[in-house]
């Protein structure tokens, strides 16, 4: 009797381990509204589209563009805050055309942003930059999913953030 | 006593100005020697004394690498690190100081126009395989007016390929 029990028992720890072991494994975390500021080849310079971090690489996907980055080649991550202005595109264009000086006015309405800032060498040994702007955030959240999986940064995510000695900085 | 007429003297007076143009010609052709090199390797933006926040040393890294592309003057261009550029036998390098950085705001630039301007300064050396300095100068990327502040970075990279232009 003990031995039908305990194939039952198998067969069914099986199938409730097996899928999510497998989703665990495969599904990447996907980040969207993430602007490719520059470094990627074959990616268009200030792109939209999705960063995807799964165990084996950083993935990032703008319509049929894209490109990888393994994550084992990741020496350093690095995570900013910033701003830029809330209308921009062509209707700040069309701002600048506005009467009494309301493109200074709706300049002073700002939405925060993260940037975020790759290096890694490929496999022939060669250093690459890559920078991306990602909605406010959500940096240090990716950051922390790629140290995760594997990937090298020298200052942890919890000192990141923090305003670097203006003793140091000179003026040209 | 006879007068000599204006348009002799105009006449003698561009002949002078032809005839020492002509003698400059030599000296000028010796200042803007050009070198030859058939392939570059663009090393890491070097910031140790200033403190250059990550962002701007690697999108000054690469817009480096993309303007020099873009001058078309070498077949071939390697990153810092890259393998095979110690195989190459015409090799230049090109290595970058930053001596100095102003982060500026974005903000403030599109309010005032006349305050807020990001500039960073760096000290440029394009040196042969021996090590030797072809080029030494200082180079300032700003951005005064409109965009955003890596801009700077992308106009200092401009700046770098015209003295690569003018050189090579």
């Amino acid at each position: 009797m003990a031995k039908p029990l305990q194939g039952i028992l198998l067969v069914a720890g099986c199938l409730l381990a097996c899928p999510t072991a497998s989703v665990v494994a495969q599904e990447p975390v996907a980040t969207s509204n993430v602007v490719h500021v520059l470094g990627l080849e074959g990616v268009k310079k200030k792109i939209k589209g999705k960063l995807f971090v799964s165990s084996g690489e950083v993935r990032f996907e703008a319509g049929t563009a894209k490109a990888e980055v393994a994550m084992a080649s990741i020496q350093d991550i690095f995570t900013n805050a910033d701003n830029k202005r809330l209308i921009g595109g062509k209707l700040g264009m069309l701002a600048m055309f506005a009467p009494y000086e309301s493109d200074r006015f709706l300049s002073l309405f700002r939405k925060g942003i993260d940037v975020l800032t790759l290096k890694y060498r490929d496999a022939k040994g060669a250093l690459h930059g890559v920078i991306f702007i990602l909605p406010k955030g959500q940096a240090p959240l990716v950051k922390k999913q790629m140290v995760a999986q594997g990937a090298h940064a020298s200052i942890p995510v919890e000192e990141e953030g923090q305003k670097p000695d203006r003793k140091q900085e000179r003026k040209p | 006593m006879r007068r000599i007429p204006y348009v002799s003297v105009v006449l003698a007076l561009f002949g002078a100005f032809v005839i020492a143009s002509w003698v400059a010609t030599p000296a000028q052709a010796q200042q803007t020697k050009k070198f030859k090199a058939s392939a570059i390797q663009v090393f890491e933006v070097e910031c140790d004394e200033v403190k250059l926040p990550p962002a701007f040393e690697m999108a000054l890294y690469e817009n480096l690498i993309d303007q020099v592309r873009k001058t078309g003057k070498f077949e071939r261009i390697y990153r810092d690190g890259e393998r095979g550029a110690a195989d190459e036998a015409n090799l230049v390098t090109l290595h970058s100081k930053v001596l100095g950085f102003k982060e500026g705001s974005e903000r403030l630039r599109q309010v005032t126009t006349v305050a807020g301007a990001t500039s960073i300064k760096v000290h440029v050396r394009i040196a042969d395989r021996s090590g030797q300095s072809l080029v030494d100068r200082d180079v300032t990327g700003k951005v005064v007016f409109f965009g955003e502040n890596l801009r700077a970075t992308h106009n200092l990279a401009k700046s770098v390929a015209k003295i690569v232009r003018q050189n090579f």
